[in-house]
């Protein structure tokens, strides 16, 4: 009996220390979001190819896809609504330079080779390294990837980069594992530092 | 006689003589409530930081983690301060307890799901690795949790000075 009553005395100390930790965050310089929310796809933020509107989304995006010069430099607003880059539309943004790349991989898989010019933020070790995203803008287009499609370290990247307020995030699911595959350019450095 | 001897057989129990006394108590409510309010600091400092730790955990909808953040940084905080200064201390235990089984069925969790991700233990200072050794870890930390939910007697409390004064 004495246990559950300490048990209890104990739910109500938490429940009173959240509530000063709630008091504490809202007078902070810096507070959370109590509830976040996962920012949307910027549709009709970027420069549209063709005959595509910014009015179009869903379904009516993707067909137009088809109709996608895939060696246009720009990022399209289907692109943007479907969250996904091909291997080809990767290296033609890329080339552009108008996109920040992002390996999600640890240190190690990033060290023997990667995309040129991608940052490494391991998923694994978020904690450690988000703060190395200060260097990329709110409103960058970035493409993150991973060893291959059957990784997942670029979704849960992505909605981490999503949650800090990045609305241009794109996959690219082919990962490290087709980008090599395909024998486009590579790259073999050391790892970025965390903070 | 019976007493005598069953008094006897106790004290010689090392356990039973831990738990009887007052020093070895003082010492274990105090670690719990330093390791509590140590492990706090970094998570209250940084509670962004610390929602990421809980997201990489994937228990939880990714709306409830800042707040969730803010509630186990903050209820290490208040109920290490409490330990330390013994106040309500077997009710800050059982605080203390709650969370450190929170943390370990999160730990276990990420096992048999084969994950291994930053504990978060600490915030992001230590970049502890979930696995065996953080769940043998906190077992031994929940025991002594029980302990002083269980046998504290208030020795050098501020409960005990004020109830005394009073």
């Amino acid at each position: 009996m004495a246990f559950v009553k300490n048990l209890l005395g104990g739910v109500i100390i938490m429940v009173f220390a959240t509530l000063v930790g709630v008091a504490q965050n809202a007078v902070r310089s810096d507070p959370i979001t109590l509830f976040p929310k996962i920012s949307t796809p910027a549709v009709g933020t970027t420069a549209l190819p063709g005959n595509a509107s910014s009015e179009m989304i869903g379904e009516e995006m993707l067909a137009d896809e088809g109709s996608l010069d895939p060696t246009s430099s720009d990022v399209t607003p289907a692109e943007l609504a479907a969250g996904e880059l091909s291997t080809l539309r990767v290296k033609a943004v890329m080339d552009a330079g108008a996109v920040t790349i992002i390996d999600a991989r640890g240190n190690g898989e990033y060290a023997q080779g990667h995309i040129p010019g991608a940052l490494n933020i391991p998923y694994e070790n978020f904690v450690e390294y988000y703060k190395n995203l200060d260097f990329v803008p709110i409103d960058a287009i970035v493409i993150i990837y991973c060893r291959s499609v059957t990784c997942d370290l670029s979704d849960n990247l992505a909605q981490e980069l999503r949650l800090m307020g990045y609305e241009k995030v794109l996959l690219y699911r082919g990962g490290w594992q087709e980008w090599s595959e395909a024998g486009l350019p590579t790259e073999v450095d050391t790892p970025s530092e965390s903070q | 006689m019976m007493s005598n001897e069953s008094s006897t057989v106790a004290s010689t129990n090392p356990l039973t003589i831990l738990l009887t006394n007052k020093v070895f108590l003082f010492v274990l409510r105090v670690f719990l409530g330093v390791l509590m309010l140590y492990s706090s600091i970094h998570k209250a400092q940084n509670p962004d930081e610390f929602a990421i730790a809980i997201r990489g955990y994937k228990l939880l909808p990714v709306g409830f983690t800042n707040l969730f953040a803010l509630f186990i940084a903050w209820s290490e905080a208040v109920a290490g301060i409490m330990l330390i200064l013994g106040v309500m201390t077997r009710k800050a235990a059982g605080a203390v307890l709650i969370l450190l089984a929170m943390f370990t069925f999160a730990i276990i969790a990420t096992m048999v799901r084969g994950m291994v991700i930053d504990c978060g233990c600490f915030g992001s200072e230590g970049g502890h690795q979930t696995g065996t050794t953080l769940v043998i870890r906190n077992l031994f930390l929940i025991a002594a949790a029980v302990m002083t939910m269980l046998f504290d007697r208030g020795f050098w409390s501020v409960s005990t000075a004020f109830s005394r004064r009073g």
